[in-house]
């Protein structure tokens, strides 16, 4: 379970109060206009940025202050998530060992891993030869490999044509109830949460609201989530 | 049209050195010559010159590539004022930063003896004092170019410190150091007051093989010779170092201030503290002898200010030609404009001024020409400098950039308005910078064909050695320092308004 | 921005001499004509007595300007050639663009006499080690001395390949040692902290403390004297003779302003010129002056004896010598 107690976060002018639970193996959706503060939720539970005031609990354990490798999470951005110079496997192994010395079974699991997102045969291309849905999939492999139980999701699919987005939505589905994985996902498509998402977040007015039921939250007629989801009353 | 810009300068940077080695080799053919080749003394001369280059190389590239992470990677009170202060070594005449040396290693430094101050360890020192800090720059600005998702993902894969060097800071860095080494090199191997002043009659290298056959002896064939040896040595660094370019071409990033996640443990800090410390003991000590040994004879008689006008007016032209010829060889960055960019420092100016006066000044010299040479000389000097700094900015215009500006219909003046500029006014006042501050603490053009009553400031500071001044000297060093600082500090707010 | 740069351009252009009147173009070195040498008064004192302008152009030093020479040949722009020394005269004539002078050479006082008729001397100075009396309190009473004393007592040289002294230095060697100078260098190596490129970057290590001697000109302590009120620098009286170097003025055969060019030679061996030379130069003035030298110049060393090689000799054999100290200070 992760939870966020009387989080306040402030940089310059921008301000964000949250205060949620979020239950474990929950597939949810994040929502919210540009600029709300939905990456920078992300951010926070991820160690990227830190809470000015409150708490991040995670499983019962206190996280407010833990460096970002000390968390059980994996996180996916929009871009850049290779690095340029090592090939799809070492992307990959890198996971488990940052120094690369992997031992027999390791690169079992590496392989096991890039077969699972369907890159079974590009274990030794470098990512500037492959496709952007690629180079996300080598992505998800390694958050096979890490096997921490909380992935994060930073519109990871948004610059893929709609075809490839639903065929890796599916794909993160899936891994999410394999992995029995607790998922946030920010996303600019309600859709997309509609398809695949449990619970949804929404962010808005310098404020993370409570997660809802995503049926819920699409029948709901508050004002501003009319306005984001582009219903006039 | 940019390429056939850059084509045209490097056609013009073409023709200014033949210009310089045309009418030597037409005068050399035209007299009478016995004898045209090499002795054996050349080779312990080479020897030298490789091995003092080499060794300020090294400790130049590595002592900066290190200073350069730790100041990316702590940010803390004073660290810009470390960069910025790392902006001045580049003014100051090479006899001050000597004698600055001295007060810390000299005989009547704070720790004589401490270090062989009058040799070879002296030369590397007093080398890595000009090129440590540029090095430093360079990187660190590099450094800053950085996928700010790479310390991201580097923080959650709890990547140690050596594997954040390997897979995010090394691949940078990794695309600089080719040209940055080939530059310091180059530099050294150039270089003459500290090859001489601390390294005594035994330190010959090319260069001063060069000059003395060019001014003891008026051996024009030995000179050229000479010169085309250094052309080759030169040509041969350069197109490997453009060769190992090719190897890798990263897309920086657009954001700026990029939040890093790095291992604060204490070893950690201490390296980079250690690291710090030994690099701010080699930079500024001189810069501090400057100021205190400057401080109480700062003097602004008629003479100054003539300086420090003309000081000013020719750095500032110079850097803006120098920007002139640099931006479209950063732009294009293939091996002619690496070449081209390096050319002052594949032939020596020595040579150069040489070839030019047969051409030129034998008919027309005055003030004006004489001006004229300086800028064009410094411009030509300043170059590599401002290449190196706007070739990282032209990196981050994305093709996508491009593809946009060719679906606007924009015009190449809409394009360097709308696109270029803005993504670039950084590096610009980065590399306008590196550009002035060389020119103002330059000397080399005025001592190659005469002063003509033009004084620059580091001229009268020779001049004022010349006479038994050294308190006026001092003051006029501090000055030249001072007038670099300001502009330093604008530069710096430039960006930071960028 | 653009506008301002160019302003300051032009004024720094306008600040020079404009072109009107007769123009006598002197080639001389930068810091004889600079604003801290005695050219700006020298100027001005030779105008008076011309309708004319006097314009100097600077080049580094002697050697630069018989280089510049070189290249320009008979084509050149100098009407009066003013700063080369007698180890480079010889090599000058060869050149066969001096005039002869037509002035009397026994109006020029200089040790050992004079009786150049195409080179004019207008000062001289004794080279000499200088040294530090709060660090040295024995100086060396000889170049012998200095070669095989202390070696943990250094001296700062300067490169004879780069500098006037510095070829200066090594004449003296020569006149002293003749063919064993090679060995004397040898000896004296350990003894030489550095060898500088020029006199103003060795006189600086010397003052900054680096090394108790320095090798300058009997003149240098004055300056000290005058300026600083201090007796601490003092030269070193060296019993086989101090080397001595004469600076001398010449006029060009083929100038266009050849009375004019003429008229400056003859002002070169008069009080004006002379008067300047003492306190601007800090060397010896050539011929009489009308104001007495300060008092300093009295409690100057005053050499027993001249060294000097004819300028034939130098031109002849310099480069076979500077290879010679080239092997010995190597080896």
């Amino acid at each position: 379970m992760i939870k966020l107690e009387k989080g306040f976060y402030r940089h310059q002018d921008f301000s964000l109060q949250i205060d949620l639970e979020i239950a474990d193996q929950n597939f949810c959706a994040i929502l919210g206009p540009s600029g709300a503060g939905k990456s920078t939720l992300l951010n926070i539970i991820a160690g990227f940025e830190s809470l000015s005031s409150g708490t991040l609990n995670i499983n019962g354990h206190d996280f407010t202050a833990a460096p970002p490798a000390a968390r059980p999470i994996s996180m996916v951005f929009q871009d850049h998530n290779v690095f340029a110079h090592m090939t799809v496997q070492d992307n990959v192994a890198i996971g488990i060992d940052p120094s690369l010395k992997l031992s027999r079974a390791q690169l079992v699991a590496v392989q096991a891993a890039l077969e699972r997102v369907g890159l079974g045969h590009y274990g030794a291309r470098l990512p500037s030869h492959l496709s952007g849905g690629e180079r996300q999939r080598v992505a998800l492999a390694r958050v096979l490999v890490r096997q921490s139980k909380i992935l994060l999701l930073d519109e990871p699919f948004a610059a893929l044509d709609p075809g490839l987005r639903l065929e890796m939505l599916k794909l993160v589905q899936d891994i999410t109830t394999e992995r029995k994985l607790t998922t946030l996902l920010v996303t600019h498509q309600p859709d997309e949460a509609k398809r695949v998402a449990q619970s949804v977040i929404f962010v808005d007015g310098g404020v993370v609201q409570k997660p809802q039921q995503t049926n819920t939250f699409f029948s709901q007629t508050l004002p501003e989530v009319a306005k984001y989801l582009g219903q006039s009353n | 049209m940019a390429s056939s810009y850059s084509r045209i300068v490097q056609a013009l940077i073409a023709c200014t050195i033949l210009a310089g080695l045309l009418p030597l080799f037409w005068l050399v053919l035209h007299s009478a010559v016995s004898t045209f080749a090499l002795d054996r003394s050349i080779f312990s001369v080479l020897l030298f010159t490789l091995e003092q280059a080499f060794l300020s190389t090294v400790f130049s590239l590595a002592l900066g590539m290190f200073t350069a992470r730790a100041l990316a990677r702590r940010d803390f009170l004073g660290r810009k004022a470390i960069l910025q202060s790392f902006a001045l070594p580049m003014a100051v005449p090479a006899i001050v930063a000597i004698l600055g040396l001295t007060s810390l290693f000299g005989e009547s430094g704070i720790f004589p003896h401490f270090f062989e101050l009058y040799g070879l360890p002296g030369i590397v020192l007093a080398h890595v004092f000009f090129n440590l800090p540029m090095a430093t720059r360079i990187f660190f600005y590099g450094l800053q170019t950085a996928q700010p998702e790479n310390f991201r993902l580097a923080a959650q894969l709890n990547f140690n410190e050596p594997a954040i060097f390997k897979h995010v800071e090394w691949p940078l860095l990794k695309t600089l150091l080719p040209n940055v080494g080939a530059l310091i090199f180059l530099l050294c191997s150039a270089s003459f007051i500290i090859v001489l002043t601390l390294g005594g009659a035994s330190s010959t290298t090319l260069e001063v093989a060069i000059y003395q056959s060019l001014r003891m002896d008026f051996d024009l064939p030995r000179a050229l010779q000479l010169a085309l040896l250094q052309i080759l040595l030169s040509a041969v660094l350069v197109s490997a170092a453009a060769q190992m370019i090719k190897a890798g071409i990263v897309t920086p990033a657009l954001r700026q201030n990029i939040r890093r996640f790095d291992n604060q443990m204490f070893a950690s800090k201490l390296f980079d503290v250690c690291l710090s410390v030994v690099a701010l003991a080699i930079v500024l000590p001189p810069l501090i002898a400057v100021v205190a040994q400057g401080l109480f004879h700062l003097h602004f008689t008629a003479l100054t200010m003539q300086a420090l006008s003309t000081s000013f007016a020719v750095a500032l032209l110079s850097a803006v030609v120098a920007l002139l010829l640099a931006w479209p060889l950063a732009k294009v960055n293939d091996a002619p404009s690496q070449i081209a960019s390096l050319a002052a420092f594949i032939v020596p100016p020595a040579v150069l001024a040489t070839g030019w006066f047969l051409l030129i000044f034998r008919f027309v010299d005055n003030a004006f020409t004489t001006v004229a040479f300086i800028i064009l000389l410094n411009s030509l000097m300043a170059l590599p400098f401002a290449v190196s700094a706007l070739r990282i900015g032209f990196a981050r215009i994305t093709r996508d950039h491009l593809k946009l500006a060719k679906q606007l219909n924009f015009s190449p003046w809409q394009i360097f308005q709308n696109v270029e500029l803005p993504i670039l006014r950084r590096p610009l006042a980065q590399a306008f910078l590196m550009a002035s501050v060389l020119s103002l603490g330059d000397l080399t053009a005025i001592t190659l064909l005469g002063s003509h009553g033009i004084i620059t400031l580091p001229s009268l500071l020779h001049i004022e050695m010349g006479h038994y001044r050294s308190g006026d000297a001092a003051g006029t060093a501090l000055l030249l320092l001072i007038i670099c600082g300001g502009l330093t500090f604008v530069a710096e707010k430039t960006y930071d308004q960028a | 921005m653009t506008k301002f740069i160019f302003t300051l351009l032009a004024t720094t252009l306008l600040a020079l001499p404009a072109v009107s009147k007769d123009t006598l173009t002197v080639y001389t070195y930068d810091s004889f004509s600079g604003d801290y040498g005695p050219g700006k008064n020298i100027k001005a004192a030779f105008e008076k007595t011309c309708d004319c302008e006097l314009t100097w152009v600077a080049l580094g030093d002697g050697v630069a300007m018989l280089n510049r020479l070189k290249l320009e040949g008979k084509a050149t722009t100098a009407d009066v050639v003013l700063g080369l020394d007698t180890n480079l005269t010889a090599e000058a004539k060869s050149l066969g663009i001096f005039g002869k002078h037509g002035i009397d050479v026994k109006r020029a006082i200089v040790p050992g006499g004079w009786n150049d008729d195409t080179f004019l001397p207008y000062d001289y100075g004794h080279f000499a080690v200088v040294y530090n009396t709060e660090k040295m309190p024995n100086p060396p009473k000889s170049l012998d001395e200095l070669v095989n004393g202390d070696a943990s007592q250094k001296i700062i040289l300067e490169d004879p390949r780069a500098s006037t002294p510095g070829l200066g230095f090594l004449l003296w060697m020569k006149t002293v040692y003749g063919d064993k100078a090679a060995d004397a260098w040898m000896k004296l190596k350990p003894r030489i902290l550095t060898t500088a490129p020029s006199w103003d970057a060795a006189y600086a290590l010397f003052t900054k403390g680096e090394a108790p001697m320095v090798f300058s000109y009997v003149t240098s302590p004055a300056y000290h004297m005058v300026v600083d009120k201090t007796e601490k620098y003092q030269a070193a009286d060296f019993a086989e003779g101090h080397y001595l170097q004469i600076e001398v003025a010449g006029l060009i055969e083929a100038s266009k302003h050849h009375a004019l060019a003429e008229k400056f030679m003859d002002f070169v061996l008069t009080p004006d010129f002379q008067n300047e030379i003492p306190q601007n130069n800090w060397m010896m003035p050539a011929s009489q002056t009308s104001t007495p030298l300060p008092d300093a110049f009295g409690k100057l060393v005053k050499p027993a004896k001249t060294l000097l090689y004819s300028p034939e000799d130098v031109f002849a054999h310099r480069r076979d010598w500077i290879d010679e100290w080239q092997k010995a200070v190597n080896g």
